[in-house]
């Protein structure tokens, strides 16, 4: 082991000699001044100095050497840096995002390394701009905030974020964490503790994602438990699901699918299943648990994700009509998707709460605020003799490319579709 | 101006290339519209529609009901209503080789045999098929062998049965699927399902017990498909329903165009919700919205 650690200082020492050394034939060659590489350069970025002064000097500086970044004479890239700098810092930094990431940093992968670190110098260790866990917060602003407010901090993100993650990457778990999300956890709380296994109701827990009913950061609920929890596992009730803990299977459910869930959710399922129109996720394989999550959400009615993440995550065609809208109906913005919808089932087209489009519409949108226009199945629609005139005959609700939702660029355009006779 | 013999020479390959060329774009030629049955009730938001030999049955989806359109050339008549119990709410409808027609109810989830004049038969009654025994249909076709090949939405596979609801074979869908909304079979075999939610098409060969990918990145051509077809010729006919458009692909897969637009008006669709195709070329629309039939001659 000595032996190794010496032959790697040795050719440590013999690189860095080697490099003065071509670097001082280079000066000879070019006439250089002493101190052209660095030295000069303060005489007139005097401000400098102070920088010089902090306690963590980025080590070229430390050598007077600026050349290594910047050009003395002439950069296509801002700050005369050598090269662009997303890519600066590599030249001799080995890079940070390994092949086999399984996370990465969305900074590191842009290149903005300077986002943390500060390319000259900083009161940091590291170089970094700020310290510990202000400086993940001053991006992460709305953890910091949650985490101003909660009643319980998990003890690690008191100290730093890098208890559990990684700065640039991980190879190993998701999130920048040091390992997979289970791993992390048991690396302090140790699984086969007694108060461990009698929180958990004697279940063995080791193998199942911690995140599925604790949040890591922190929570208002004792044991860190997400803010929405599902009922039975909030009265300690696993074995109304799961097998006793001292079956032989003892995560396995006592039923399969929805017919679990249908257990309590009785008059839920069958309002659900009387209805014409079903959400085929319901009756999917993965069923009530394609959307929900059986233990704790963070997001009401346990939802898996934010209401607008999950809807959008199958449908993806609406989520793109989104980004062309430029009136932005505000159930959609917020993503309030059941404003409109029902999720589960229902007797109306687009499984819509109430009949597509007029009755939907005045749930929220006063009709006799709007205009006088004539609407209502007695009103037919010129340009299709099966269908009357609605808020659907000139808007789409789930917006276009046009203001107030409009099919067409102007009011004059969209009025001459039916009023022919108007037309110039 | 004189052509001289070496210019026409040098022409002869774009002349010989002219026809083949323009016979690979198709035109959608609007033909006709179905708003009425016989008597004179409207259509209310058709989700199904089925092209037999002798006549069209239309899923009349809003007014819970059938309407079986006769069938001469290009042109529909009458307009029979047929009020099924044992179909209150038919969603679906798939035209059978022997005359007779699937019905897809969206409320029981079950699917019917219907006689060529509208009347109930039977439930699709499946035997022998492998578990999961609970089967959610989400869409059926059938083959040139009148076989019945039935998407499975809770078993995440398509079926195969015969006529008499006698399992045949299975075919699973790939892991990375999103969701299977449809399933075609051309005249060699050759199986299909629809990914609506990734914009995908798989396809099984005759020989194959799975599928494979057969076009994928159709993202850019289609906002949501939910119905797919085959013609004789191999081509592949997608409905997007949230683009209201016919998006047509060669029998290899490639993209050969989008037919067709959103709108009001005789010739435009709105969210159209399934198609079906006659022997002598005539696409036959379920225009839901527009709560009508439309007929295009495919040229």
């Amino acid at each position: 082991m000595r032996i190794r650690s010496f032959s790697l200082l040795l050719a440590g020492i013999m690189l860095i000699l080697l490099t003065q050394s071509l670097l001082a034939a280079t000066d000879q060659q070019f006439k250089l001044k002493p101190g052209a590489r660095g030295n000069l350069c303060m005489k007139c970025h005097k401000p400098f100095q102070e920088k010089l002064a902090r306690k963590f000097v980025h080590s070229p500086l430390k050598k007077n050497d600026c050349t290594g970044c910047h050009n003395a004479h002439t950069s296509n890239h801002g700050k005369m840096l050598a090269s662009d700098s997303k890519s600066v810092c590599s030249v001799c930094h080995p890079p940070m995002i390994s092949a086999k990431a399984k996370s990465v940093h969305k900074v590191v992968a842009e290149g903005s390394c300077m986002k943390c670190h500060d390319p000259h110098a900083a009161a940091n260790k590291n170089n970094l701009v700020m310290e510990g866990k202000q400086l993940c917060f001053s991006c992460h602003k709305t953890l910091g905030e949650k985490l101003a407010k909660i009643k319980v901090r998990h003890s690690p993100v008191e100290k730093d974020c890098l208890v559990c993650h990684q700065p640039h990457s991980s190879d190993t778990g998701p999130f920048l964490l040091k390992n997979n999300i289970t791993q992390v956890c048991l690396g302090c709380h140790k699984a086969d503790k007694p108060i461990f296994i009698k929180k958990h109701m004697g279940y063995p827990v080791a193998e199942s994602r911690c995140t599925g009913c604790h949040d890591p950061h922190g929570s208002d609920a004792t044991g860190l438990l997400l803010k929405n929890v599902h009922s039975p596992v909030a009265k300690r009730m696993c074995n109304q699901c799961h097998e006793e803990a001292a079956a032989p299977n003892p995560l396995k459910t006592k039923k399969e699918g929805t017919t679990l869930c249908r257990g309590c959710h009785n008059d839920m399922y069958n309002k659900t299943f009387e209805k014409n129109r079903m959400h085929w996720p319901v009756v999917s394989k993965e069923g009530c648990l394609g959307c929900h999550n059986p233990h704790a959400s963070v997001d009401k009615g346990l939802l898996r994700e934010p209401m607008a993440k999950l809807c959008g995550s199958c449908h993806l065609d609406t989520m793109k009509r989104q980004t062309k809208n430029v009136s932005k109906h505000e159930p959609i913005v917020d993503g309030r998707c059941t404003e409109c919808h029902d999720p589960h089932s229902s007797n109306n087209m687009f499984l819509a709460k109430k009949p597509v489009d007029f009755d939907l519409c005045t749930t929220c949108h006063d009709w006799t605020q709007h205009s006088t226009h004539p609407i209502g199945e007695k009103v037919r629609d010129p340009r299709n003799k099966n269908l009357s005139v609605g808020c659907g005959s000139c808007h789409r609700a789930h917006g276009t490319e046009f203001k107030k939702l409009l099919y067409y660029p102007t009011t004059t355009e969209m009025c001459i579709q039916c009023h022919e006779q108007l037309k110039r | 101006m004189t052509i001289t013999i070496k210019t026409l020479i040098c022409l002869l390959p774009i002349i010989c290339a002219l026809p083949a060329y323009c016979a690979d774009v198709a035109k959608f030629k609007p033909l006709t519209e179905l708003y009425l049955d016989a008597n004179k009730i409207q259509l209310k938001n058709p989700e199904g529609v089925a092209c037999g030999k002798t006549a069209v049955l239309v899923a009349d989806t809003g007014n819970g009901r059938l309407v079986s359109y006769a069938r001469n050339n290009n042109e529909l008549k009458n307009g029979v209503e047929i009020k099924l119990e044992q179909v209150p709410y038919p969603i679906r409808l798939e035209a059978t080789v022997q005359g007779k027609v699937l019905a897809l109810d969206g409320k029981s989830r079950k699917i019917a045999f219907l006689a060529a004049d509208g009347s109930f038969v039977s439930y699709l009654d499946y035997k022998n098929v492998p578990l999961p025994i609970d089967i959610v249909p989400r869409s059926m076709t059938v083959d040139a062998g009148d076989n019945i090949y039935v998407v499975d939405a809770l078993g995440m596979r398509v079926i195969v049965t015969d006529q008499t609801g006698t399992f045949l074979r299975q075919f699973p869908f790939p892991k990375e699927t999103g969701f299977i909304s449809d399933v075609a079979v051309d005249q060699r075999g050759g199986v299909y399902i629809l990914d609506s939610m990734k914009g995908q098409v798989y396809k099984a060969a005759p020989d194959s017990k799975l599928f494979q990918p057969f076009v994928s990145g159709l993202q850019a051509h289609i906002y949501l498909a939910v119905s797919i077809d085959t013609d004789p010729q191999g081509r592949i006919y997608l409905l997007d329903q949230n683009d209201s458009a016919v998006v047509l692909l060669g029998p290899d897969g490639s993209f050969q165009g989008r037919y067709l637009s959103y709108g009001w008006r005789a010739g435009q669709i709105n969210y159209p919700s399934q198609a079906c195709l006659t022997e002598n070329g005539i696409m036959i629309i379920a225009d839901r919205n527009n709560s009508r039939i439309q007929l295009f001659k495919v040229q």
